[in-house]
């Protein structure tokens, strides 16, 4: 089992009007593409996440409802950062850092 | 019933994509994880929480709806607090703290009252900046009482106020501004907002933010005066140990005196308040004279305990 951990600099996202919902989630760190994501209905199945062998980059899927979820995080977290684990059957978290509480409080 | 409330001071999440939506939602205090988060969808039964035997930690679970307000609340609310109990209950909750006190007067007008309250509030505020804490959330809100009330009682000459929890265990404050004849600025709307007229609300609250991480009066005293003089201003700072110097040994406020003496100072006396309170919430408790002294030595640099002898506090 091997893990990488990939800091996200930028993010990219797009709505398609041809299935009326969410495009692709597109998330970007210093060496290029990290991970992409596309968005599948609350009933379908997730599909699991396709991992290149070298633990760079990713391919994963979330439900819809989890869009409005990720964007505010890449907006208003930081660092945020991916984790590519190749243990069977892959794994790939999209996570924070420790955020301290209230941060955003006015 | 056994019950324990812990602050939280940070908190971590991820998406996982193998779930296709949220992961884990981590919370941590001063003494590391409280509780982990998981998430189900909404027509899934919720799992029943794990609590581990001391109520230091639990895992626990919401459902998927849950997860952006519970993200809304840890970075935009403070103070935050998760509660655990022996039944099985775990809460995630926005707390009470000082700057949600609220201020009451039965023989004020409307206007008399709101720069009060902006000025106390204003005042809560420096106050936890300075001190690194806000006061234990089982006290607050705290509700000062402007002047003598079903509360307070009538009041009489010379009274100067003070602190005590009400019959549900919250701070109550009596400050007698309306009647109090030697007040030195007079009670009116100009003069109720201004941070030199919150002397008294900050040392009083200053004693609810002893609660629960050191008892004793004879070191509460000093401590509360010394913090009030900085928020509130008094001219002659930012050092106040020349207010102390002349203080006899059979004072309350003797203490700073011989802690002055070994290099007490306005910035060092609030490392001792923030390390009071980081030492209280790991022992679970109100540190002893000897515990408390042992953070002033370890703020210093120099062995505080002789200074609490000659203070009478430690024999």
């Amino acid at each position: 089992m091997a893990f990488k951990v990939h800091q996200i600099r930028k993010y990219q996202y797009s709505f398609d009007a041809r299935t009326g919902g969410p495009g692709k989630l597109q998330l970007w760190g210093d060496a290029g593409r990290i991970a992409e994501a596309s968005f599948v209905s609350e009933t379908a199945q997730v599909p699991t996440p396709v991992i290149a062998a070298d633990l760079n980059s990713a391919t994963v899927s979330f439900r819809r409802s989890a869009l409005a979820g990720l964007i505010d995080m890449l907006r208003n977290e930081d660092p945020v950062s991916v984790t590519i684990n190749n243990q069977a059957p892959g794994f790939v978290f999209v996570s924070t850092g420790l955020e301290p509480v209230g941060e955003g409080e006015n | 019933m056994a019950f324990k409330a812990h602050g939280v001071r940070s908190y971590q999440y991820s998406f996982d994509a193998r779930a296709g939506g949220p992961g884990r939602l981590l919370v941590f205090g001063d003494q590391g994880r409280i509780a982990e988060i998981g998430f189900v969808g909404e027509a899934s039964p919720v799992p029943q929480p794990v609590i581990a035997a001391d109520l230091n930690t639990a895992t626990v679970w919401f459902k998927r709806s849950a997860f952006p307000v519970l993200v809304d609340l840890l970075r935009n609310h403070r103070p935050v607090q998760v509660t655990i109990d022996d039944e099985g209950h775990v809460d995630v909750l926005r707390a009470h703290g000082l700057v949600d006190s609220i201020v009451v007067c039965s023989t004020c007008n409307s206007a008399l009252v709101a720069a009060k309250t902006n000025g106390i509030h204003e005042a809560m505020r420096r106050l936890i900046a300075y001190c690194g804490a806000d006061a234990p959330a089982a006290i607050c809100p705290i509700t000062f009482h402007l002047d003598g009330d079903g509360a307070c009682g009538p009041y009489e000459s010379g009274d100067t106020g003070g602190f005590s929890l009400d019959a549900q265990g919250r701070g109550q404050i009596c400050l007698f501004d309306v009647e109090k004849e030697n007040r030195a600025l007079p009670f009116t709307v100009a003069n109720a907002h201004l941070i030199e007229d919150q002397l008294l609300a900050v040392h009083e609250a200053m004693h609810g933010w002893f609660v629960g991480r050191q008892q004793t009066y004879r070191i509460q005293e000093p401590f509360c005066k010394l913090v009030s003089f900085v928020i509130a201003e008094m001219p002659g700072g930012p050092e106040y140990c020349w207010w102390f110097s002349a203080t006899p040994d059979d004072h309350p406020d003797v203490l700073m005196k011989y802690l002055c003496q070994i290099g007490m100072t306005t910035a060092l006396a609030a490392r001792v308040l923030a390390e009071t309170a980081r030492a209280a919430a790991a022992k679970g408790g109100a540190l002893t004279e000897l515990e408390f002294a042992d953070v002033v030595t370890m703020v210093i640099g120099q062995d505080a305990v002789p200074a609490f002898q000659s203070a009478g506090i430690l024999p």
